[in-house]
């Protein structure tokens, strides 16, 4: 089935989160046509907000936003996966959620917007281990900073809390205000250990900005800000189409179509949920598809000319699979009551582990303090500890104001065995197959993880922590990296330092997936300054053609 | 601003009509207005010196000249703010000390005749936007105080906001000239108006200064202040600028002199009302920041207005509702997230409102966000505020104290609800936690857009 529609624009974007949409609109502000195509559907904030009013289970990050069967994404961590399946070692831990709806994941993230530390950009060079990206931190400052005034991002006074990545301005707006949880927790580690607690980069805003209000601490970051004033792609899609780009939802691309060199991309081919095609044509092509969706795509679109998928010469695409696959663990602390909960969910962060000359032989990491609500936590262990009546509401209301949740973010390394591939025979309502990933741990990243453990026990101990409950095994990020690695070699990479395909002149891949390395901050903020750069790139080359 | 979409076109066309041959003679008549004498200087003080332009300037906040006179963004005073009218945009001008774009050439006596009379220095007449005829009532020293603070300390700006440009009969500006002969002004204070005793200072303040009559009072079919209902209330650009005198039922006779004081201050008087739209920017550039004792001469002279009925409005506004728990819409599961059917009242608010005002509408415990019963915007029987808050949002600043709440119209970044889904709102609100259900209609809240 055809349709006679003639789609046609400068540049053709996959995908309408944070780093589609906000292509579309730097390019859409400079004159150019734009059309984004996402597969998902558009929804606004108050059906996501009345959804999550809806749900039972609070704590479910995927829970309000359903999947459409046309556009399948993962449902929550802890439910068996019917869509990403995951084989190897580690399966349980590259159990990864993320969203295809208009606007991207970033409708649930918690808003944190670290910048990659120099040392990032250069880890084989400094320590000898897994890749150096084909390009360096001062590449990326401008761009950084163009991403953290377009999310508004609050931060701590670089003069007073240095994070480490050189700025040359300050944040766009001014710190929040320290949780009573957070203080008590940056007494403990300043007075009894080495360590600090910093405040952690945050896109949200502490003052109104963007006409959208203040942070008044919900601490519903996940899975929804019921009031707007934490960044989310939605809003990017808002000014992009303000400024003429055009949104198609419910578009699944699942062909790219070349020239007969195959050096260009001439056309992208979408479903319609009818399963209607539609053919799409332009100068440029940008995917944002998010880190599996974009290796799906690459993977689904073989064809004759390109038997293992398109932009993968190198045979990388799908490859190289990382995520900060973490150590999580909860327990009452023995100490004060410290009422977590107030206030965003993660804005204290231990940051001494970031970099270090260990860098060598195991992966750094940072841990969050969740200064999330632990009712629900509370009153599972009162109940299973036998508790009825008023002493079960007493032991609720201890353990709620005494559980601490300690969180890492461990560094993963590019490792081509940990390899996304499409699935033999699970396929969605449109044919598409699904995706399948094999994970196994990198051992650099096993001892990272448990230099943590030790860590947290540390912790526990100062803290004269009882009833610790660690995740079994390791824990999911969310972070998604590394399945079109970036590099200097086209033999063994997917995009260069601009994120253009080695294989096609006017194919860009804007996402996480083109990560050589990832470090230990939330990946967002860095998607964001990688797409903008994408942006300055086909700005220069589209007015200067 | 004044609301001028449903006279002004009656005037402009009466205007012309009565104007007519004889516009140059009531011109010439008119501008031979005897000009003001220069002010005495305040005693023990000359004309330029300190006391002159820190009064001067003190003058300029009470009378929010930057409210006016400021476009959103741009420099203080350089004008450019556009005034919506049914013939076009009135827009605002630079009347910062530049000689070639500002008022840098005007001398003491053409400022006066602008600021007290509505005269340019060409002659021609300003429209009536400019307020004038409540400026009128301002003494010489005051005005004396104000020309040397402009000409002093107001920094110059080299750039010409766009011409205001109105179709015809508007066009023509002599149509002003029949206006000015008609409309009743403010009378010139006299003497020193900081010696005046609390109640008169505050008839000062509250006429001739903060001109609270422009939009408080309600205006005849020749858009001119109907003084026999002196701040009974008017509508203003979409807004409602409520009755504000001292009926118990339709005014603000319930409230206190500390209520009024506290709501000019702040732009809140908790369980009772606050500032938005217009009232919010004026209290934020002007009544925030008056003295107290200007504050409470201002609120002395309004608490004393002879009160007006309203045909409307037979309670007091602040009077209604109470916390409602709203009822239980939880369904457990959550909908099919392609399934866009709209939403009523009480999941719109649920879903858009609740997160702030609370789902019984108490507001925060702080009042950042404002119970929604024992609030004057819902208990009012004319929904045009509430229209105008939820499609505008909320911003203001007086002092260190920021009210902020998104609005959620054609621009929101948070939400853009539809004609339809306001309405729905907007009964729901007024229905569960003030005067009622007012039937706002889609088609109604879709002529508020662009206000």
């Amino acid at each position: 089935m055809s349709s006679e529609q003639n789609l046609s624009a400068d540049v053709v974007i996959v995908g309408s989160g944070v780093a589609g949409s906000s292509i579309a609109n730097e390019l859409a502000r400079a004159g150019i046509s734009v059309i984004v195509l996402e597969a998902g559907p558009r929804v606004d904030r108050q059906h996501f907000v009345e959804n999550f009013r809806n749900l039972e289970n609070k704590p479910s990050y995927q829970g309000p936003f359903p999947a459409v069967p046309w556009a399948q994404h993962p449902p929550d961590q802890q439910t068996p996966n019917e869509y990403l399946h995951t084989s190897g070692p580690d399966a349980e831990a590259y159990q990864q959620v993320y969203l295809r709806m208009m606007g991207g994941t970033t409708w649930h993230w918690a808003g944190c917007a670290w910048r990659y530390l120099p040392s990032d950009f250069e880890l084989k060079t400094r320590y000898g281990q897994g890749r150096d990206w084909a390009l360096k931190y001062d590449d990326l400052e401008p761009f950084y900073y163009q991403a953290e005034v377009m999310m508004g991002v609050c931060g701590p006074d670089p003069a007073v809390e240095d994070l480490g990545s050189p700025r040359k301005q300050v944040y766009p707006m001014d710190a929040l205000p320290i949780s009573y949880a957070a203080q008590q927790f940056r007494k403990l580690i300043s007075e009894k250990t080495p360590w600090r607690v910093v405040h952690e980069p945050q896109a949200r805003n502490t003052r109104p900005y963007d006409r959208r209000p203040t942070c008044e601490g919900h601490n519903n970051c996940m899975p929804i800000c019921p009031i707007g004033a934490m960044y989310n792609g939605s809003y990017s899609v808002y000014d992009a189409e303000a400024a003429g780009a055009k949104f198609i939802p419910n578009a699944v691309v699942y062909k790219i179509e070349r020239d007969s060199a195959n050096k260009r991309v001439t056309a992208l081919h979408y479903f319609d949920p009818d399963k209607g095609s539609h053919r799409v044509t332009g100068k440029y092509f940008v995917i944002a598809a998010h880190c599996i969706e974009t290796a799906k795509l690459l993977l689904v679109s073989a064809d004759e000319q390109s038997p293992e998928g398109v932009a993968n010469s190198s045979g990388h695409v799908g490859r190289n699979m990382m995520d900060h696959t973490g150590v999580q663990v909860t327990f009452i602390s023995g100490g004060e009551a410290w009422w977590p909960g107030r206030g965003p969910l993660e804005t204290n962060v231990i940051d001494n582990f970031r970099d270090g000359p260990w860098r060598n032989e195991r992966g750094a990491y940072l841990v969050h303090m969740v200064d999330d609500n632990q009712v629900d936590l509370a009153t599972q262990l009162a109940i299973s500890k036998g508790y009825v009546g008023r002493e079960l509401e007493e032991q609720i209301r201890y353990l709620a104001s005494h559980t601490v949740r300690l969180f890492s973010h461990n560094e993963g390394l590019a490792d081509p065995d940990n390899r996304l591939t499409l699935n033999k025979t699970k396929k969605d309502m449109l044919g598409i197959p699904h995706p399948d990933v094999y994970y196994k741990l990198p051992e650099y990243t096993v001892r990272s993880c448990e230099n943590t453990r030790e860590v947290f026990r540390q912790m526990i101990g100062l803290m004269h922590g009882t009833d610790e409950q660690w995740t079994p095994g390791y824990f999911p990020q969310d972070h998604p990296a590394g399945s079109t690695i970036m590099g200097v070699d086209p033999k063994d990479s997917v995009v260069d330092g601009h994120c253009r395909t080695h294989d096609h002149d006017n194919l860009f891949i804007a996402s996480s997936s083109v990560f050589s390395s990832v470090g230990t901050g939330n990946i967002t903020l860095t998607v964001a300054a990688l797409a903008l750069r994408v942006a300055d790139t086909l700005k220069k080359e589209l007015i200067h053609a | 601003m004044p609301d001028l979409k449903n006279s002004f076109y009656t005037l402009l066309v009466a205007g012309t009509v009565f104007a007519g041959p004889g516009t140059g003679v009531v011109l010439a008549a008119d501008t031979d207005l005897a000009p003001a004498g220069r002010g005495a200087a305040i005693e023990g003080s000359g004309p330029d010196d300190e006391a002159t332009l820190a009064r001067g300037e003190y003058i300029a906040t009470a009378a929010d000249c930057i409210a006016c006179h400021t476009s959103k963004g741009g420099k203080p005073f350089a004008g450019g703010l556009k005034v919506g009218t049914p013939m076009g945009d009135v827009i605002s001008t630079n009347i910062t000390p530049d000689p070639e774009h500002g008022i840098g050439k005007y001398t003491e006596q053409q400022f006066d005749q602008a600021v007290r009379h509505g005269v340019r220095d060409d002659g021609s007449y300003l429209y009536p936007v400019m307020p004038y005829v409540s400026y009128a009532g301002m003494t010489d020293q005051d005005v004396t105080a104000l020309y040397a603070w402009f000409r002093h300390r107001v920094k110059p700006v080299a750039e010409s906001p766009p011409a205001t440009s109105l179709s015809f009969p508007a066009s023509m500006r002599s149509s002003m000239a029949v206006w000015n002969m008609f409309a009743t002004k403010e009378t010139p204070g006299q003497g020193d108006s900081a010696t005046y005793n609390k109640l008169k200072r505050g008839e000062y303040l509250a006429n001739a200064l903060e001109h609270c009559g422009t939009c408080h009072t309600p205006r005849n079919f020749m858009l001119d202040e109907k003084h026999d209902r002196y701040l009974a209330g008017g509508p203003l650009s979409g807004w409602y600028a409520p009755n504000i005198t001292s009926s118990v039922s339709s005014g603000i006779g319930n409230w206190s002199e500390a209520d009024i004081i506290v709501y000019l201050k702040t732009g809140r008087a908790q369980n009772h009302a606050q500032a938005a739209g217009p009232m919010g920017e004026a209290v934020e550039h002007s009544t925030s920041r008056l003295t107290d004792p200007d504050l409470e001469a201002l609120a002395a002279w309004i608490k004393q207005v002879p009160a007006m009925d309203d045909d409307l409005e037979h309670k007091p506004r602040d009077s209604f509702g109470q916390a409602v728990n709203a009822p239980d819409i939880r369904t457990k599961v959550p909908s099919r997230i392609d399934d866009l059917s709209e939403m009523t009242g009480p999941h719109i608010f649920d879903a858009n409102c609740a997160a702030c005002h609370g789902r019984n509408g108490s507001g925060t415990d702080d009042h950042y966000a404002p119970s929604l019963f024992a609030n004057s915007v819902i208990g009012t029987t004319r929904p045009d505020n509430l229209i105008m808050v939820v499609l505008n949002g909320v911003n203001r600043t007086a002092g260190k104290d920021h009210a902020g709440m998104p609005g959620f119209g054609a621009d929101s970044q948070v939400q853009r609800l539809s004609d339809s889904e306001i309405a729905s709102l907007v009964n729901y609100v007024m229905g569960t936690f003030g005067s009622g259900d007012p039937h706002v209609t889609a088609e109604k809240v879709a002529s508020f857009r662009n206000k």
